[in-house]
């Protein structure tokens, strides 16, 4: 019998601020693709990509949130799912850094227990316009263990890696279940309780 | 219907279906038409368009009702005007077009069409005109010209359709070159090709798994190669003599090369009756075990498997090496014998899966006798339709190697002929092939070797016993397979424990085989592919606009806003509002109600959606809280438009919400200094916070004394003023109410009558969130209890609801003492349901006795002292 097109799924997230590139990193990562016209999503868009990660194809579902203040209570109804989440803030944009905290709490809240996070920031082509620093980046990903890096959807800049290292993250976490054609029932077993504090420099 | 949608001037649609093409490609004719897809109809605009050489007719499905822009046209077909072009209407006693249809040689199908302005029948009769004079025209200069004079000499002569070179009928006519341009707008190989199937929903599309198997299958020569194997099959019909001391290794090992598979059968290895009758089916392990001593000592092998039935084996060894090539093994027997049941003759096979191509190796003992030829084909057959692996039978191997003691005699009488190049001449199973009677599309290798029976045993001599039986070839392998090459094929004379002797054949198979490095690079290919086909054919929707907005909203008005969703994406797209969480299981807020709330749209239909705003007295409090202390406009509600297998989309529900003497508490209506209707909410909800601390400005609420004192002027003597039945709920008067109370407008007439005051009464009372008479003990609703405690009990409210109450209870209790057609049990209930609100059904008649307590003695002495004190 011929093999299945893949042998996990995994469900990711994209949440920040409006205007900080969420979707861009998306069309980036899927479609290999960028368009500087900002079209505000309003509602949740979805793509999938097929990755490799240790022999095992993986196939990514990836949710791209609107990120406007107004539609936020209704956008932390679609945590519940993710396996990932990847935070993105925009490095010419101090408001969208300052809100990490904030994206942090939501997921505390919303999300389920053992997702794993990434937090990305965006638009580091535009160095001219940088009021975030990447040292601040990295504090702010040590302080919540989380992982970080640096992205340009614009330049494609980490993007690949960004996505191939947070589902790599997961695949760690996953018992080497085989996963069924169902959709939504990914079940993601936690390995170790201990997580070591994960962030990397990158940004080349 | 679609009479009419396209409301754009004719000018304006020809410019903009001229913009779909390409400069030297002119549009000359447009139409405007309609498709009829099962119970649907689907707009279509029809395009006459020319070039220098061809002209053809397009058809467009449109991605909204009014196309504004070129993209809004899809190309849904196209009907190059060639010799099979047709255009007929159906035309029924009237000059009136019911419909017509398109067809062309390059279209599959004839489409049926019907125009969008029957009325108008100018735009369908010029085109058709246009069209039928095309066609006649083209039609003339190809006959009269023939085609040894036809002038038009393509420029490049690479080409054999130009000038007189042109022998096919349709050269001139339509030749391909002609309607070459066509080729840009049919995306044949596109992946977001238009499937007019899938469009209507009478196909599903391929999900992601069945389309990478596609794909795969599609791309297979860009990785499948083919590898040669050496296969190596024998056959021994040993008459029941023990051959497990016998040296086969003439028989079995006669090859140069190592073969990688053996088929090695037998015959005859137990002639017992109870081998017979039993069916035995074991293989015999001593003759397997010598096989296995006697093979090519080129190479290490492995049994992969034995079948027996009775006298027949078949066992397939292979070479180690290849044995993780082969993913799959089955084997079957089938007796023929007696009854065509019995295990003396018949077939045993084996099926296997080499790389990715299917082998099959039959073994097969035939029925005997020179006059049982018919018997051995019915045998062949038999065998063909019972020998049936799990998901195959043996014709659907991609090879296959029918080996055995097939009986086939020689039809020949005399023995003087002795060289067997004749006497194959006389080969039943020969004379039975070229007469296509058994063995159809089976090879057979060139006998070069004498006759296989009968041989007196230890000898090789012809029989000698009174039988005296003809040689024959009884023993042959045959095979089926393009790809496969005999390489020798010759029978054993050195072993003569048997009246037969053993035959072999080896052979050069080419086995479809997966170049790994190909393969992953195909399959890394086709991943992208299915990947961007996923992404490609999510089910979309476009809605018209996301933001909703009303405006100004008032208590107790209807409002409403339509939008549109269209569905231009090219699969039908099937949505519905969802619920907003987990936990909030509604769709929208209980005052705004969505029409429809989900619905199918197939390519290019659009649907508009009304959402309508009604806040009653039930919902308003919760109106007034999501406004909070916000001026203008707020986000009311955000409505999850969701896309089955696509996206969702938020609409959100924009107003303001105007203050209103409905639904606020009645310690914020006693703290009021101005109109409610010059109020901003950010006064309203400081006074709201203060009330509960700062002394009342007024002892209770206007709005409430200016309507019970409307009622006791003129009201008192009405007949069924206070109902069950709120029939005067739903009342613009009740408006008119609402505007002078909230302008506090005492100074002009009260714009009402009784019953809608009265009305307007209850609505006020009810539609605070909290009922008048609150915090309540539940005991006193106990009919036993001390009326004394129930009047303690009203002590104890707020002053503004205290005062409301005994105001009211007052003028209830006057109002049944005058009305003599007013019924206490009624109007108790009825305030017994909007004073105190309680979930508990038990609690309807105590609500009732309780306010029946008040109103049935008067309690004008309390109500005196309260006052004072208040």
């Amino acid at each position: 019998m011929a093999k299945k097109t893949y042998d996990l799924l995994f469900k990711l997230l994209l949440i920040g601020d409006s205007g900080v590139g969420k979707t861009c990193i998306l069309f980036r990562f899927s479609d290999d693709a960028f368009t500087s016209t900002f079209i505000s999503t309003i509602g949740i868009d979805f793509k999938i990509k097929t990755v490799e990660l240790r022999g095992k194809k993986i196939k990514l579902q990836i949710w791209d949130t609107a990120g406007q203040e107004r539609f936020h209570t209704i956008t932390t109804s679609y945590y519940r799912g993710a396996m990932g989440i990847m935070l993105v803030y925009d490095i010419t944009n101090e408001k969208s850094f300052e809100n990490i905290v904030k994206w942090l709490r939501n997921i505390d809240e919303h999300a389920n227990e053992d997702v794993e996070k990434m937090i990305l920031g965006n638009k580091c082509d535009m160095t001219d316009k940088r009021v975030v620093s990447r040292e601040r980046g990295e504090a702010i990903a040590r302080e919540h263990g989380i992982r970080f890096m640096e992205t340009s959807a614009k330049s494609n800049i980490n993007i690949d890696r960004a996505f191939c290292e947070l589902a790599e993250a997961i695949l760690d976490k996953t018992s080497g279940k085989e996963v069924n054609e169902n959709l939504e029932r990914v079940v993601v077993h936690r390995q170790g309780q201990e997580k070591a504090p994960a962030y990397s420099r990158c940004c080349s | 219907m679609n009479n009419g949608t396209v409301e754009n001037t004719p000018t304006f649609i020809f410019q903009i279906v001229q913009e779909k093409f390409l400069p030297g490609e002119t549009v000359k004719a447009v139409l405007h038409a309609y498709q009829r897809i099962g119970v649907e109809t689907s707009n279509r605009i029809l395009a006459l368009v020319a070039t220098q050489d061809s002209y053809a007719v397009f058809s467009f499905a449109l991605a909204c009702d009014k196309p504004r822009t070129f993209s809004d046209l899809v190309v849904d077909n196209i009907f190059p005007i060639d010799k099979g072009f047709r255009m007929e209407s159906e035309v029924r006693n009237t000059i009136s077009v019911l419909g017509f249809s398109l067809s062309s040689s390059q279209s599959a199908r004839k489409s049926t069409f019907y125009p969008s302005h029957p009325d108008d029948a100018d735009e369908y009769t010029s085109f058709k005109l246009l069209v039928d004079d095309i066609f006649d025209y083209k039609v003339r200069t190809a006959d009269t010209y023939p085609q040894a004079i036809v002038p038009p000499p393509f420029d490049d002569d690479e080409s054999g359709t130009g000038g007189g070179t042109t022998t096919d009928e349709s050269g001139f006519f339509g030749s391909e070159k002609e309607f070459s341009w066509l080729a840009r707008y049919r995306r044949e190989d596109d992946l977001l090709a238009i499937d007019r199937c899938i469009a209507d929903g009478s196909k599903p599309l391929l999900k992601g798994e069945s389309k990478f198997q596609y794909e795969l299958k599609k791309h297979e020569h860009e990785y499948i190669i083919n590898k040669t194997y050496r296969i190596y099959c024998a056959t021994w019909n040993v008459n029941g003599q023990q051959c497990n001391a016998t040296n086969l290794r003439p028989w079995l090992a006669a090859s140069e090369d190592p073969p990688d598979i053996y088929a090695i059968a037998f015959q005859e290895l137990d002639l017992s009756p109870k081998a017979i009758t039993l069916s035995e089916s074991r293989p015999d392990r001593s003759v397997i075990h010598n096989i296995m001593k006697s093979l090519h000592e080129g190479a290490q092998y492995e049994e992969l498997c034995s079948v027996r039935l009775v006298g027949m084996m078949l066992t397939i060894v292979v070479k180690r090496s290849i044995r993780p090539n082969i993913t799959r093994c089955e084997k079957q027997s089938v007796g023929t014998g007696a009854l065509n049941l019995m295990g003396n003759k018949g077939g045993v096979g084996v099926s296997l899966t080499l790389n990715e191509d299917s082998l099959c190796f039959v073994n097969s003992h035939l029925a005997a006798h020179v006059s049982e030829v018919q018997r051995r084909n019915e045998d062949f057959n038999e065998i063909n339709r019972r020998l049936l692996f799990s998901t195959q039978d043996i014709s659907n191997h991609d090879h296959i190697f029918w080996i055995g003691d097939l009986n086939y005699r020689l039809n020949m009488t005399s023995d003087e002929i002795t060289d067997y190049r004749v006497m194959l001449k006389f080969d039943q199973l020969n004379i039975e092939r070229a007469a296509h009677r058994v063995f159809e599309n089976y090879y057979e290798g060139e006998i070069t070797f004498q006759p296989t029976y009968k041989y007196d045993p230890g000898t090789d001599n012809w029989d000698s016993s009174e039988k005296h039986r003809q040689p024959a070839w009884c023993d042959r392998i045959l095979w089926r397979g393009d790809k496969i090459k005999q390489i020798v094929y010759r029978n054993v004379m050195k072993i003569q424990l048997s009246d037969h002797k053993p035959v072999y054949a080896t052979f050069l198979a080419d086995i479809k085989t997966k170049d790994e490095q190909k393969y992953k690079r195909v399959h890394e290919k086709i991943l992208k592919r299915v990947d961007k086909y996923e992404n490609d054919n999510q089910p979309q929707i476009t809605v018209e606009k996301t933001d909703l907005d009303f405006e100004e909203i008032k208590f107790n008005e209807e409002y409403f806003r339509d939008f549109t969703v269209a569905n231009n994406c090219h699969l039908p797209v099937e949505f519905s509002f969802k619920e907003k969480t987990e936990t909030d299981m509604r769709i929208c807020e209980d005052w705004i109600s969505i029409d429809p709330c989900y619905g199918t749209l197939i390519t290019g239909r659009s649907l508009s959606i009304r959402v309508k705003i009604h806040i009653k007295s039930e919902t308003v409090w919760r109106v007034i809280k999501k406004q909070g202390n916000h001026i203008g406009k707020i986000p009311l509600d955000i409505l999850v438009l969701h896309v089955k297998n696509g996206r969702d989309i938020f609409i959100t529900v924009m107003g303001e919400y105007k203050p209103s003497c409905f639904g606020l508490p009645v310690e914020t209506l006693c703290c009021l200094d101005k109109p409610i209707v010059d109020m901003q909410w950010s006064e309203l909800t400081e006074i709201q916070m203060k009330s509960t601390t700062e002394p009342f400005k007024i002892t209770m609420p206007r709005e409430i004394f200016l309507l019970i004192d409307y009622l006791y002027r003129v009201g008192m003597q009405e007949i069924n003023l206070f109902q069950l039945e709120r029939s005067f709920k739903v009342n613009d008067n009740i408006n008119e109410i609402r505007d002078w109370l909230d302008s506090c407008g005492a100074a002009e007439e009260f714009p009402g009558t009784p019953h809608t005051a009265a009305e307007a009464l209850l609505m006020l009372l009810e539609s605070s969130g909290n009922p008048l008479i609150h915090p309540l003990d539940l005991n006193v609703l106990n009919p036993d209890y001390p009326f004394e405690l129930c009047l303690r009990a009203i002590h104890k409210l707020s002053t503004p609801r205290k005062n409301v109450f005994l105001y009211l209870t007052m003028f209830l209790h006057e109002f049944i003492e005058q009305n003599r057609n007013a019924n206490i049990e009624v109007i108790a209930k009825l305030f017994g349901m909007i004073l105190i609100r309680s979930s508990h059904d038990i609690h309807g008649l105590q609500r009732k006795n309780f306010i029946k307590r008040f109103l049935s003695r008067g309690i004008f002495n309390f109500a005196r002292n309260e006052f004072k004190y208040s």
